[in-house]
């Protein structure tokens, strides 16, 4: 038994469950999986924004919300965002790089 | 097109329009402080922030509430607040400005005027920061 | 219209209080005046506020009845109190007069000082409103980025 086959059998015996880690993936799983994980942190963004936009309109109509909790609300919806741009635009890059190869 | 790209939501509308009813409320609170021994006085307060709160989240449940004002979802714009002056009292020199009031309303409007800009501010450098593309 | 006219107002109870100040530094400096140039004791003095409805100095705004609950504040008038006088023993003092009493102001101390420290608040109060508009429409402009 090479070493990979000892990590894989080992993986075998801590984890048991994780059927990704014996078999490996294919292109298409790759790029499922990557597309789920870049719509789930979009999703995620949406829900920052939704809560910091309440969150300021609560302040600004002299609700409940305290003002560092929305400051702090619109940060993180700020930041989430930046990052998911960032990130879409780095995976942009990637595929025209691609792109660029010559077969 | 078929439908328009709404660019700006509900919130910028009602960080702006709490910008103009601060603005205007700081008026009154700065007659008050400035007539706070003028013989006679009443002082006037811009209420408003129920009204803005009743547009945000919808008369709704609240439909029989006393404090109805009749503003649903939608209507941000239309919220221009009411004027409550206090009556003279009949002893001393009829002014009934109370100076301490005055004071904590002029920094809880101001705080909160400028909580409205900064968060607006916020908004907007974050949609141009989008509309750049993050480049 | 912007702070512009706030400011105004309390730039107009700064000027207005400032006269009452005088007018009560008066007051203290002149407790013990006999003589004046008209005659007689020093005769105290009060100012007599009264609100004063704000026009911007735009016509169009002073075609419109004053805006309600806006006022700025302006000295109606400087009383001084004829019969604020009092009648003192005193035979020694150079002008009393033939059955030994001299005119005196009719001037409460206490009463001037506690008026002092009242106008100095006051002051105060309108600075910091002042302040305060003006701080908004500063961080009124960072909107523009």
């Amino acid at each position: 038994m090479d070493i990979t086959e000892n990590v894989a059998w080992s993986g075998i015996q801590d984890l048991g469950q994780n059927k990704k880690r014996l078999e490996p993936a294919t292109a298409g799983e790759v790029s499922r999986d990557f597309g789920q994980a870049l719509q789930e942190s979009l999703h995620e963004v949406d829900a920052k924004l939704k809560t910091a936009s309440m969150a300021q309109q609560d302040v600004a109509a002299g609700g409940e919300t305290s003002i560092h909790e929305a400051m702090i609300a619109g940060q993180k919806a700020n930041l989430s965002m930046r990052l998911a741009l960032q990130i879409r635009n780095k995976a942009l890059e990637a595929y025209q790089e691609i792109m660029r190869m010559q077969v | 097109m078929a439908g328009t790209i709404a660019l700006f939501g509900q919130a910028y509308q009602v960080l702006e329009k709490s910008l103009d009813l601060r603005k205007q409320n700081h008026q009154y609170v700065a007659s008050n402080i400035a007539n706070a021994q003028t013989p006679g006085y009443s002082p006037s307060h811009l209420h408003f922030e129920s009204q803005l709160r009743e547009a945000i989240y919808g008369g709704g449940l609240r439909a029989t509430h006393e404090d109805h004002f009749g503003f649903g979802p939608g209507q941000v714009q239309e919220v221009d607040g009411d004027l409550v002056t206090r009556d003279s009292p009949e002893i001393g020199d009829g002014n009934s400005v109370r100076m301490e009031e005055e004071m904590a309303l002029l920094s809880e409007n101001q705080i909160k005027y400028e909580a409205a800009a900064r968060m607006l501010r916020g908004k907007f450098s974050l949609m141009q920061y989008v509309i750049q593309q993050g480049k | 219209m912007n702070f512009f006219q706030a400011m105004q107002i309390n730039a107009s109870a700064l000027s207005a209080q400032t006269v009452r100040m005088n007018a009560l530094s008066a007051n203290l400096a002149n407790v013990n005046t006999t003589r004046t140039p008209e005659g007689g004791p020093y005769l105290p003095k009060s100012v007599i506020f009264q609100s004063r409805p704000d026009f911007e100095g735009s016509l169009q705004q002073a075609l419109f009845s004053e805006q309600e609950g806006v006022a700025g504040v302006e000295v109606s008038e400087i009383i001084s109190h004829e019969d604020a006088v009092k009648e003192v023993y005193d035979p020694a003092h150079p002008d009393a007069n033939d059955q030994g009493y001299v005119s005196l102001p009719d001037i409460n101390v206490v009463t001037q000082i506690t008026d002092i420290m009242t106008a100095s608040r006051a002051y105060e109060a309108n600075v910091n409103s002042l302040k305060a508009a003006q701080r908004m429409a500063l961080k009124g402009l960072e909107i523009g980025g």
